[in-house]
């Protein structure tokens, strides 16, 4: 049953900026929704939305099937989770998390039950009379969680709720987060910049890129089916190797004629049928996951040639870091790590004679740095082929023989 | 100076094994690093005590003293201040304080904050609203008095010229023995723009999503003011209150420019009244007297004050 | 006409909208602060506990019984005064008259920078400290304060009967005299003086068809009487006001009807004899909206005779020279109206005065005596009003008529006897007047608290 439903909605804000362009989303009552995309995506200003900290510009917003453009926060009966906690500093654990029941004059017998209750499942007990300042992150996270909780709300709304806690903390609490979800069967919509993240707790993605919606989809059908370079490029981790060249149709044949006039040849076993003649000549990046990737085997000059640089290895895996001779395409994604480390970094990248693939293998399988070698798609390997000019135009594909 | 010590420190231990002979120069070095900081602070050091802890010492003992600058000291025990319990312009003088004080803070405490709050709201006009605000703070009280005597003058104010026009019957303002204190009192409003600024500062440091979580909670405007904006903003009204109690403990400027103490002693500060004792009539002993009841006053509230915060004042990140 | 420098301080106080207690304060407060705490700095660590005075013998009497040839008089004395520009000019022709007399004697002279207001907590810090100068020139409320807070300043009985045949106290206007006495003693030379009067708009007058105040007064005829007429005349022809006065002239009032606020034995008198009347003569013309409220709280009422929202005025005359150039009108100076059958005002004075801590009475006693006799003060007339008759006569003070009648009511001028507690007692009465004066007492009640605070304040 649709619980939450969004329908052309518009974030405009007094300076001109468009947070949130046509938005169209629905929310299945007892899902985790996670919106995710880089930051200044539009997806807070979606949850403050729906929590109506914020208006809504244009289009409409339904709760439980109730037209909500209008109401006041607290009669939507949703609870939020900020990134920060936002517990009030000035009170108790049990304040904090019975504020809301006392707000509705609930009786103080029953605030102190509902309290102690919430308290038990989050493993607060201990903590009751605490004041927020004593508390370690992870148990002031759970305390947010809880006052949350206590309102029994129709829809929970978590901004960030995880992105405070250090790797290992982090982990724990996403299995933790979503275990409640599942124990409680409640709503959730749940923004995140963090794709792991995304993809361990969500039932469902929403990727947002500039305020627009670029797709909705279970983490599966993201990962194999990215509706175009934007998302295949932010789903993923390492992310997906990256090649721009030219198709060229050489009879049955399918050539990528990449870097200075080298050419790959494209494996017919991935190419579903006569390849049709309207791709010859096309610009393409080519994409191709890192597992989906494996050296040639000794001697062999299939596939592209690389040289090793590195390798990386995690026990069960080994990503072996290799530099191949094409420019390197330099996505929104990557553009905003290199801008974070210095702006030289990304000048650096943008004019590099070479890009960096990496290949995950499987196993403790390293490879010696500077080898000179050829990778080629494994196996299961699908190819994605995007369009260079713009990250938003859907991907295509060749189908799998026999796919 | 730390750092040299700290130096000395370490190459001395290397070798202190070798011979206790080497510990003597550690400790000449410390000594002279000492003197050198006792050097650098010397300007202070003597200015304190000349200027500051020296007159302050002074008037303590002289407030035990008939002491008029002519003719020598004599001491009178607590003459000085036995005196005030029958000195009725230092009875006037206490209540006149002490309703001034309760407007001060009236003004100083609570209405600025709701000007800042005010101020506080995004939007056009903001900055321009602040900057209204915190004006008349620049302009010197002294100077702003002048102004309000023509002003509010009974007969040839502009005020009166105004009322009169409107038909509404003309006030006696300063020279009315029931409004003079009143409308000094808020006139101080002139004065808050320091007390504003504070708040100001304190209101944008509260986080929003402070805010936010109570306004999802279910929270009308009145109760987001009571359970955050003030718990938030506690400290800083703990400030305010004690800035406000000592300024208004030691106003002076509109009394001494403008009314005199007067019409009637209706506006006889506490610091005028020490102020005439002192300079008009030298008795600097009894002078000296007052000024040190008024400092032990003023202790004793914003002491007083200070013990109840700890019910009342939130610090965040720290436990009560 | 010229007008003296301290009552030029003054106007420039008034220009500021400030009482005379006020303007005292201004001048006095910060400097007195400061000061205060230099002389604390200065002797704190040896004179906490007891602070260094001197006060020396109080009555030096002369050394010998005439006085001794100028030429045997000799040293160096210590001038403190004020005077910038032409009055300072002024004062060292006063001091060269001395020189010819007296060639062996060194006048010190320094100008003070400011007025004397403001310097007066630095002397007496100089007095504690035991440095004070050998002759001051001062204003009368000075010196009684410093007189009777501790003999600061020499008692000059025995020199002025030493020297009687010469000095001709008789010249002095006798009320200028009494403004040097304190509990019938002297403590210095009468020197320049301004009395109270009345300013009038002499072009209302005429418009109200209104005798000219002047000539009433030279006809004997410028009387309560002639007052409420006039007030009445000029508020029928226009006027807002009749009249306006500042309340801190109280004083005057008592003084007009033949009233006083103490006595000499110190006891309040203010609620006794005319005082009451006066005061509520004058309260009566507020309430009846023929005065405008005389608290000074913003602004002098010389303002509204400049803008002729009043008839007149009552002050003393040195806005005379000032108001000239600023008013389209013609205006004029009187002497106050009697009361009561009697005419009486209150003075300024400024005397010549010597520490009793002088090393040379003698000098600075010569120096007093010669500045003051007739030649001294015909020069002084340049930019002051002298004390004595003769000088006022040789600089043609009787030529001009509002001088001429400020000079009478410098002849009727009063004195009330100062104490140390001048300002207390002051400050005492005004603070009792203000609910008179805003109808909230009537004139026997406030004169009665008035003299309950006097008593308080001299106890």
């Amino acid at each position: 049953m649709t619980f939450v439903t969004l329908e052309n909605v518009w974030k405009v804000y007094l300076d001109g900026t468009v947070a949130v362009d046509s938005l169209d989303l629905t929310v299945e009552e007892g899902e985790l929704m996670v919106l995710v995309g880089p930051s200044g995506c539009g997806k807070s200003s979606i949850l403050r939305m729906i929590a109506g900290l914020e208006e809504i510009s244009a289009g409409s917003l339904h709760i439980g099937g109730e037209l909500v453009n209008d109401v006041s926060p607290d009669k939507r009966n949703i609870a939020m989770v900020f990134q920060n906690y936002a517990l009030y500093p000035h009170m108790t654990v049990a304040e904090n998390m019975g504020f809301s029941l006392r707000l509705q004059h609930v009786a103080r017998a029953v605030r102190k039950r509902v309290v102690g209750e919430t308290a038990n499942v989050l493993s607060l007990s201990e903590l009751l009379e605490r004041q927020p300042a004593q508390l370690s992150g992870g148990q002031r996270q759970r305390v947010a969680m809880g006052r949350a909780m206590v309102r029994d709300p129709r829809v929970f709304l978590l901004d960030e709720p995880l992105s405070n806690l250090d790797a290992k903390l982090r982990t724990q609490m996403r299995t933790e987060v979503r275990q409640l979800q599942r124990r409680l069967g409640s709503t959730m919509i749940y923004v995140t910049h963090d794709q792991v993240e995304a993809m361990t707790m969500a039932d469902r993605i929403a990727v947002l890129r500039r305020g627009v919606l670029q797709q909705v989809g279970t983490p599966r059908e993201l990962y194999w089916e990215p509706a175009n370079l934007f998302v295949a490029d932010f789903i993923g981790s390492p992310a997906m190797n990256l090649l721009q060249g030219r198709l060229q149709v050489v009879g049955d044949r399918v050539h990528m004629v990449y870097g200075e006039g080298k050419i790959f040849e494209l494996p017919s076993r991935l190419l579903a049928g006569p390849p049709r003649s309207d791709v010859h000549g096309k610009e393409v990046i080519l994409g191709v996951r890192p597992e989906h990737l494996t050296f040639a085997g000794n001697g062999s000059d299939q596939g592209i040639p690389v040289k090793v640089r590195f390798s990386e290895v995690l026990g069960s895996e080994t990503l072996v870091h290799v530099d191949v001779a094409a420019p390197t395409v330099v996505t929104e994604g990557l553009r905003e790590i290199a801008q974070d480390i210095d702006d030289t970094v990304l000048s650096q990248l943008e004019t590099a004679e070479e890009s960096r693939f990496v290949i995950k293998l499987s196993g403790d399988r390293p490879v010696g740095a500077g080898k000179e070698t050829h990778i080629v798609p494994n196996q299961d390997s699908r190819l994605y082929f995007f369009d260079p000019q713009s990250p938003v135009t859907p991907a295509w594909s060749f189908e799998p023989q026999g796919g | 100076m730390i750092t040299n010590t700290e130096t000395v420190r370490a190459d001395a231990g290397d070798s202190q094994a070798e011979s206790p002979a080497f510990k003597r120069p550690r400790l000449r070095w410390r000594r002279k690093s000492t003197l050198v900081a006792y050097a650098f602070l010397a300007p202070w050091i003597i200015g304190l005590v000349v200027f500051y802890l020296g007159p302050v010492a002074t008037s303590a003992i002289l407030s035990f003293t008939d002491y008029n600058i002519i003719s020598p000291a004599e001491f009178t025990g607590f003459d000085n201040y036995e005196k005030m319990i029958t000195d009725g312009e230092f009875v006037q003088a206490l209540k006149v304080t002490l309703y001034y004080t309760a407007f001060f803070l009236l003004m100083y405490v609570v209405l600025s904050l709701f000007v800042a709050m005010l101020a506080n709201r995004p939007g056009r006009g903001s900055g321009l609203f602040r900057l209204i605000v915190f004006l008349p703070s620049l302009i010197p009280l002294f100077a702003a008095a002048v102004l309000w005597g023509w002003i509010f003058n009974t007969d040839f104010g502009l005020i009166n010229y105004l009322l009169e026009e409107m038909g509404l019957p003309r006030q006696g303002f300063f020279q009315s023995p029931q409004q003079a204190l009143p409308l000094v009192g808020m006139l101080t409003f002139w004065s808050i723009g320091s007390a504003f600024l504070v708040y100001l500062s304190g209101l944008q440091s509260i986080p929003t999503h402070l805010y936010e979580a109570i306004t999802v909670d279910g929270a009308s405007a009145v109760r987001r003011f009571w359970h955050v904006t003030l718990p938030m903003l506690s400290p800083v009204i703990l400030f305010n209150l004690i800035i406000g109690i000592v300024l208004s403990f030691q106003v002076f400027d509109i009394a001494w420019v403008l009314t005199d103490g007067g019409p009637a002693n209706r506006t006889l500060f506490w610091v005028l009244l020490i102020f005439r004792r002192a300079f008009q009539d030298f008795e600097m002993g009894y002078a000296s007297a007052l000024s040190w009841v008024l400092f032990i006053v003023v202790a004793c509230v914003t002491g007083l004050i200070f013990r109840t915060s700890r019910w009342w004042v939130h610090y965040e990140g720290r436990s009560r | 006409m010229r007008l003296s420098k301290e009552m030029d301080i003054i106007r420039r106080a008034k220009q500021a909208g400030m009482s005379r207690r006020e303007f005292i304060r201004l001048g006095g407060t910060a400097a007195a602060a400061a000061a205060f705490l230099a002389a604390c700095g200065d002797d704190t660590a040896d004179t906490t506990a007891a602070p260094a005075t001197t006060a020396a013998p109080t009555t030096a009497a002369p050394t010998t019984t005439a006085a001794p040839d100028s030429d045997d008089i000799g040293g160096e004395i210590t001038l403190w005064a004020w005077g910038a520009g032409l009055e300072g000019e002024v004062i060292q022709q006063r001091i060269d008259y001395f020189n010819t007399k007296y060639p062996n004697v060194q006048v010190n002279w320094e100008p003070l920078a400011a007025n004397g207001y403001e310097e007066y907590p630095q002397l007496l810090a100089r007095f504690a400290a035991g440095n004070a100068p050998d002759v001051m020139r001062m204003l009368n409320f000075q010196l009684t304060q410093l007189t009777a807070e501790g003999e600061a300043l020499l008692q000059i009985d025995d020199y002025i009967a030493r020297d009687a045949e010469e000095l001709d106290m008789g010249d002095f206007i006798p009320t200028t005299v009494e403004g040097t006495l304190v509990n019938g003693k002297a403590y210095g030379m009468p020197d320049n003086t301004e009395p109270y009067v009345i300013y009038y708009n002499r072009d209302a007058f005429s418009a109200a068809g209104l005798e000219d105040p002047q000539v009433l007064f030279q006809n004997g005829e410028w009387n309560e009487e002639a007052f409420t007429n006039s007030i009445d005349a000029l508020i029928g022809n226009g006027m807002r006001f009749g009249v306006s006065f500042e309340s801190w002239n109280y004083d005057t009032f008592c003084f007009m009807g033949g009233g006083t606020i103490i006595n000499e034995a110190l006891e309040p008198t203010i609620h006794q004899g005319a005082s009451p009347q006066m005061l509520g003569y004058f309260a009566k013309l507020i309430e009846d909206g023929k005065s405008p409220n005389p608290v000074v709280a913003g602004g002098t009422h010389l303002e509204a005779f400049r803008n002729q929202q009043t008839g007149m005025y009552l002050m003393g005359p040195w806005w005379y020279g000032a108001l000239a150039g600023t008013v389209d009108f013609d205006y004029d100076v009187t002497a106050l109206p009697s009361f009561n059958g009697v005419r009486a005002g209150k003075l300024e004075l400024g005397t010549i005065s010597i520490s009793s801590q002088s090393e040379n009475p003698e000098a600075a006693w010569a120096f007093t005596k010669t500045i003051t006799d007739t030649r001294g003060l015909e020069i002084w007339s340049q930019v002051a009003t002298p004390t004595r008759r003769s000088s006022l006569e040789i600089a043609g003070f009787n030529d001009v008529q509002w001088k001429k009648d400020a000079v009478a009511m410098v002849e009727a001028g009063t004195w009330t006897p100062f104490t140390t507690k001048g300002f207390a007692v002051d400050t005492a009465a005004g603070a009792a007047l203000d609910l008179l004066w805003a109808g909230e007492a009537t004139a026997e009640e406030a004169t009665q608290d008035a003299a309950n605070r006097i008593t308080e304040a001299l106890a």
